[in-house]
């Protein structure tokens, strides 16, 4: 195997939950609201409920081969040469997203909080530290999401607490005002999201106890529906769906609003600096991804060597997909779920699965494998 | 020989690194004594001229670090107080940082002023503004000044404080317990303004000048007879849509309040016309909308539930009688009536639906809502409003017959 | 381009690579000497014993005769100064001497007969050993231990009988408590043992002796308890000291270096003590620790990040609020001392709008006149802060404190009231430096204090984004360090809940039934359960378990 490393259920159920989450929750309130008004929060609901549906679909592909990434059994699948072409699709699957990814990070930071900065600078940091973080294994990010969960979501706990007071329930209301589909229009983007969870099947093998893999999919998209409620409840209630519609990146306003006792206040920065270690995960995750599937594609003994020639592909992929914010937030809301929904989240492990159904390829079921 | 070329090397490497990496970033620092402070912002606007003027408070931090020299001669100050024009607010606030030798830094602004003639004709441009910026906060207090500029209002001179918007900020705390204006954050503002059914509302501040008392003190930089202009912040501004509507006085002020569930303390029963008065401190006040859609006629009610406690009374009944605080009772849920009614009324005046009826309709049935929701504001006179209202008189202060009795 | 990209791809390699080294510890090579021929003449000996030696002022050489009769003649050698005088005097000459008078001349001289006589029934020492080769005379009597030669017999017996000057035992200097023992290693390996020997009364106790160093031949023990420790932590350790074959081992301080895990990270991942009560508690979790000669200090394997901060005083003083508070208040001081001048830079100069208003007034108000940015504000005030922490070091202690508090107290007001440096940024390098002296152990206090260096610039460039990624590069490092096969920051990260009482409080000692989790010792449980006090039982039931 090329990674020696293995990592429990615990931190690979944080691990994806970081993964989509990180930036989720800065992009849903506003893109949900555009198409449901007051009813994004439905749409949460039901972006995570097509979540459960997807992984479901997905983490029963990778209990039929529990020792394979998706690139090594669809060549089982499919045959040389048309799973080495699937293996080359989701090689690109990874490199692009977590191109787009970097590309909202340093759009974000530069936009909210220091205008003069390149947009190089943000992009190679998170990228530089993405190949620091995987350098070592699977394991080391593991062990340090466990703790980074923990403080990303106490954080937003604590400011959502703290903002308690200034939510308004009437700006939920009236609720269905046009009916059901403006909520599942804007579920749609957010399923896309959720579809990340694809990831798992590159980091399925290294689990200590395969057979649990639904616990770690369906466990993880629960926990990022709820704090994706938490964040829509939050932006939604204290500015009201149509104010929340026209910012970009409502969890900025809401935390500017927070102020104790008049000394703590504007500590949106703090925001930002949690968050740069989520999105750092997630940039991590993508990248050990993206390089694992090369080393894998190309029959390689050891992924390390790939992680800074695809690092530095990736940050300059990054600046060049997209002229502005205004199309990059066009590419998330219209193209992107469309295409990655269709053919690498569902499409493709769909028919992974029914092909291997026919072909009775794979073990159908896992090995109970003692916890160490 | 190999070896030593590998030194090199590595070398040549780590300095290329360290160099790079300090001529890195930067890009975004603002040393502290580069910045300047805006701790209030004005906006006018000129028809004749169609300028835009800004005017701002920045401070002068050597003046407030130290020792404070004694106030009142102009140009020296803990403040500088300085206006610019340009033919679009964006244009004026470069005109600003034009003059100044520091970069300007928003992010601490506490409060806006809006002069009435912006308020009148270039609202949307002011409340694009104020969202995109980065710096700006969405909690920054907004108010509105009648009758003059928004320049006139901050250059105004302060008692307590050190500047004008440390006064005002501590006048519109003060507004909880007084009920004469309502507090505004910016981005209540703007959330009414583009909420269907709604309309929004800012507090007003005046400028009035009053003959300064000559002082005994030697000390003091007035001289004798000299006018002071002070600020007052009373009433509200009302919005139809992005122009500004009208103005409301106290008591219209006050039904509006009620309506909104944010009223402070005092009110004051007059009992009869000569007969004295009680006071109430309003400890709780809650209000709630029940719109219905009879047929084609809009009805709403609305009910206002209130609990206060006797601030001071000097009628001649004794207040410990459950009977006279019933009849108390009656009476402020008559006056509470009365002021919503008055705000109703003017709310159909001016067209402006300051007390989001409309919303409560929309809430109610968004269907039949879409239907009435054209014309709105020209709708609301026919609106009928029943209003009722619940009051609780809990405590009398720490006396109970009036100590002087009626004999 | 790829020999750096090489290069960088081996300073970042953070995996330590196993090495299978085949040698076995404790052999030392001193086969040099094997090769003088050996002869049983015992003027021959002495003198290639002297030629060897030199003429070393030290080395005794005392030539008698056994027994009254006979004339087996016999030579004592030993380096004055290694031996105790009475023991040889008493246990060794005087036997010999007087009292062996069993040999006879013209006795049938088989040497393995008299050998067994002498060792058997007249030396009265306590240690005897027979040995052969010339080698081994020359190790042992460079170890300190006497020989007796005996004419016309290869075979020579080395007798130890080592004494010499040694501190006493006194309460180590950079670990005091406030109460507790007041015990500290010393310069001798024997006493040492002893030391830790009394605290763990248990034949589990085991010794492992190495000899290490080509030159030195410095002796270390390694201590374990068979029954608790991992024994392939045990092996580890030995197979780590096995490999090492350098010239010079003068004290554990360079053994660290040979087996550590990575020895480019700033953090050590071997924890030194002086104290033996320290030492007793980590062996009583599994631990191994390396007990040196000629150091006070003893190395503990594996450590964690967290074990690092524990300060002997903890479990000697109150459980839960009286150790919570300093617990929490030590990792606050962690970041203070990592973080605070690099956060007030960034706060400074990127984000002003964190400070409040007034405060943000007078900082800016008593920074009018500095020339100076804020980052070389903070530089010039931090090196200025470590230049008098190293020279109050330097002088002797009451100089060394004196100057370095009125040093600081008057250069600090010197400096504002020149204008080149802000008082704001004295109140904050005084506050770091408080924070960084009350970390206990000091290789972590010197981790963080360099580290901090980094993450100012860090902080200088790119504001609280910079620290945030200078944050995340130091915490990948130390996730992913290992020591000894722990991982160094268990039980934080990988998340073990049990054992977090005992980082972020001190829970009472009925409470610490197990052992900790990571050291996947063979027994972890340590003591019964349900020992929390309580009042007596009414009625008559029994309380025991």
């Amino acid at each position: 195997m090329l990674e020696q490393g293995k990592i429990s259920i615990r931190q690979a159920t944080l691990l994806m939950v970081l993964t989509i989450l990180a930036t989720a929750i800065l992009f849903l309130p506003s893109i949900a609201t555009v198409q449901a008004g007051q009813e994004a929060w439905i749409s949460a609901l039901i972006a995570t409920a097509n979540g459960i549906i997807i992984s479901l679909l997905v983490v029963t592909l990778m209990r039929r081969f529990p020792e394979q990434t998706i690139i090594q059994y669809s060549e089982d699948i499919l045959g040389k040469f048309l799973g080495k072409i699937v293996g080359l699709g989701y090689f690109w699957f990874f490199l692009h997203t977590n191109a787009i990814i970097i590309r909202e990070f340093g759009d974000f930071l530069v936009a909210a909080f220091m205008p003069k900065t390149p947009l190089i600078v943000f992009n190679s940091m998170i990228v530089i530290l993405a190949v620091l973080a995987i350098r070592s294994g699977l394991e080391p990010l593991g062990r340090l999401n466990e703790w980074i969960f923990i403080l990303f979501s106490s954080i937003l706990i604590f400011f959502t607490v703290f903002l308690i007071h200034e939510m308004q329930v009437e700006n939920f209301l009236p609720v269905l005002e046009r009916g059901i589909v403006p909520a599942l229009k804007g579920a749609v983007t957010p399923t896309s999201w959720f579809g990340e969870i694809i990831l798992l099947s590159m980091i399925f093998p290294f689990l200590t106890q395969p057979q649990r893999g639904y616990r770690v999919a369906i466990g993880a998209h629960l926990i990022v529906g709820a704090f994706l409620l938490i964040g829509v409840v939050q932006s939604v209630s204290i500015f009201g769906p149509e104010l929340v519609s026209a910012f970009k990146f409502p969890i900025i306003q809401t935390v500017r609003l927070i102020s104790l006792g008049e000394f703590l206040e504007r500590i949106e920065v703090l925001i930002m600096v949690i968050w740069v270690a989520g999105v750092f995960v997630k940039v991590s995750v993508f990248h050990y991804a993206t390089v694992m599937s090369a080393a894998q594609l190309f029959n390689l003994t050891d992924y390390r060597p790939l992680a800074i020639p695809l690092g530095i592909l990736v940050v300059i992929l990054s600046i060049h997909l997209f002229q502005g914010v205004v199309d990059l937030v066009e590419f998330l809301s219209v193209t992107f779920p469309v295409y990655a929904l269709s053919t690498f989240e569902v499409g493709i492990p769909a028919l992974l699965l029914v092909i291997a159904l026919i072909r009775g390829k794979g073990a159908k079921n896992v090995p109970n494998k003692k916890n160490n | 020989m190999c070896q030593i070329k590998k030194i090199i090397k590595n070398i040549l490497t780590g300095a290329i690194i360290v160099f790079l990496l300090l001529n890195v970033g930067c890009w975004d620092l603002n040393e502290v004594e580069d910045i300047t402070l805006m701790i209030a912002t004005g906006f006018d606007f000129q028809p004749e001229e169609e300028l835009i003027s800004y005017t701002s408070h920045l401070i002068r931090p050597a003046g407030l670090a130290g020792e404070e020299e004694g106030g009142g001669a102009p140009g020296v100050g803990p403040v500088w107080i300085s206006t610019s024009t340009g033919k679009n607010i964006f244009e004026a606030s470069l005109n600003l940082a034009a003059r100044s030798s520091r970069v300007l830094f928003e992010a601490h602004t506490r409060i806006i002023v809006v002069g009435e003639e912006l308020a009148r004709q270039r609202v949307n441009e002011l409340v694009d503004f104020l969202i995109r910026r980065r710096e700006q906060r969405l909690n920054s207090w907004i108010l509105v000044a009648r009758e003059g500029t928004a320049a006139e209002v901050l250059q105004a001179e302060t008692e307590l404080e050190d500047t004008v918007s440390q006064e005002i900020e501590g006048i519109l705390d003060n507004q909880q317990r007084l009920s004469t204006a309502p507090r505004v954050q910016v981005r209540e503002f703007v959330s009414s303004l583009i909420q269907p059914g709604k309309d929004s509302f800012v507090p007003v501040l005046e400028v009035r000048e009053e003959i300064q008392p000559p002082e005994e003190d030697l000390l003091a930089a007035q001289p004798e007879g000299e006018t002071k202009k002070y600020i007052v912040l009373q009433g509200t501004a009302v919005f139809s849509g992005d122009k500004l509507a009208g103005y409301l006085t106290v008591p219209e002020t006050k039904g509006l309040l009620w309506v909104q569930g944010e009223v402070g303390r005092a009110v004051i029963i007059p009992e009869k016309p000569d007969g004295g008065q009680v006071t109430v401190f309003i400890s709780r006040a809650r209000s709630s909308l029940e719109p219905k859609f009879k047929e084609d006629k809009l009805k709403i009610k609305i009910e206002i539930e209130t609990e206060g406690d006797i601030g001071s009374s000097n009628i001649r009944e004794d207040i410990s009688d459950p009977l006279v605080i019933e009849k108390l009772e009656s009476k402020l849920a008559n006056n509470i009536k009365q002021e919503v009614l008055l705000a109703f009324d003017k709310s159909q005046e001016y067209q402006s639906d300051f007390l989001h009826l409309g919303a409560a309709f929309r809430r109610e049935d968004p269907q039949k809502w879409a239907k009435v929701k054209e014309n709105w504001r020209q709708n609301l006179s026919e609106v009928e409003v029943e209003v009722r209202v619940i009051t609780e008189l809990r405590r009398t202060g720490l006396t109970t017959d009036p100590v002087i009795r009626e004999e | 381009m790829w020999p750096l990209l090489r290069k960088i791809k081996n300073t970042l390699k953070l995996n330590a690579e196993k090495n299978t080294g085949s040698k076995q510890a404790g052999v030392k090579d001193t086969s040099e000497f094997d090769e003088l021929p050996l002869t049983a003449n015992l003027s021959e000996r002495i003198a290639q014993i002297r030629s060897v030696m030199g003429n070393s002022i030290d080395l005794v050489v005392r030539e008698f005769v056994i027994g009254e009769e006979s004339k087996a003649k016999a030579a004592v050698v030993y380096l004055d100064g290694l031996i105790s005088n009475a023991t040889v005097f008493d246990n060794i000459l005087t036997p010999l001497m007087f009292e062996a008078q069993s040999i006879k001349a013209g006795e049938k001289f088989s040497p393995p007969k008299v050998f067994k006589k002498l060792v058997e029934s007249r030396l009265s020492a306590g240690e005897i050993m027979v040995k052969e080769n010339n080698s081994e005379l020359f190790t042992h009597l460079v170890g300190g231990d006497t020989i007796i030669i005996i004419d016309g017999h290869l075979s020579f017996i080395v007798v130890c009988a080592r004494a010499w000057e040694t501190r006493a035992v006194a309460e180590p200097e950079n670990e005091s408590v406030v109460r507790g023992p007041r015990e500290g290693f010393v310069e001798t390996l024997k006493v040492n043992l002893s030391m830790v020997r009394r605290r763990l009364r248990t034949p589990h106790l085991k010794f492992e002796t190495y000899y290490i160093g080509n030159t030195t031949s410095t002796s270390f023990v390694v201590a374990y308890l068979d029954n608790i420790a991992n024994p392939k932590l045990v092996q580890e350790v030995r197979e780590r000291l096995g490999r090492i074959d350098t010239d010079a081992i003068i004290s554990t301080g360079y053994l660290e270096d040979y087996i550590e895990d990575n020895s480019y990270s700033p953090f050590a991942q071997t924890r030194a003590t002086e104290r033996p009560d320290i030492v007793t508690a980590e062996l009583l979790e599994g631990k191994v620790a390396i007990i040196g000669d000629n150091t006070p200090f003893c190395i503990i394997v594996p450590t964690t990040f967290f074990e690092q901060l524990q300060g002997a005083d903890d479990y000697y003083q109150r459980p839960w609020f009286g150790a919570v508070l300093v617990r929490l208040l030590r990792l606050v001081a962690i970041n203070i001392a990592l973080l605070l001048p690099s956060i007030y830079v960034a706060i400074t100069t990127y984000h002003q709008e964190l400070l409040p208003t007034s405060l943000l007034i007078s900082i800016s108000g008593s920074r009018e006149g500095v020339p100076f940015p804020a980052v070389v504000e903070a530089l010039i005030m931090e090196s200025t802060f470590e230049l008098l922490r190293e020279a109050g070091l330097r002088l002797p202690s009451p100089i060394g404190t004196a100057v370095s508090i009125v040093g600081a107290l008057v250069l600090g007001d010197a400096a504002v009231r020149a204008g080149i440096v802000s008082p704001a940024m004295v109140i904050v390098v005084a506050i770091t430096a408080i924070a960084s002296f009350s970390i206990p152990g000091f290789s972590a206090a010197l981790a963080l204090r360099q580290l901090r260096f980094p993450l100012m610039f860090l902080g200088a460039t790119l504001g609280l984004f910079g620290i945030m990624f200078g944050l995340l590069v130091i915490l990948i490092h130390l996730a992913s360090l290992r020591s000894f096969g722990v991982p160094y920051m268990a039980p934080l990260a990988p998340l073990m809940p049990r054992d977090l009482k005992d980082i972020f409080g001190r829970p009472p000692q009925w409470a610490m039934g197990k052992r900790p989790r990571y050291m996947r010792t063979q027994d972890p449980v340590r003591q019964a359960e349900n020992l929390k006090p309580r009042p007596p039982d009414s009625g008559n039931k029994k309380n025991n378990k």
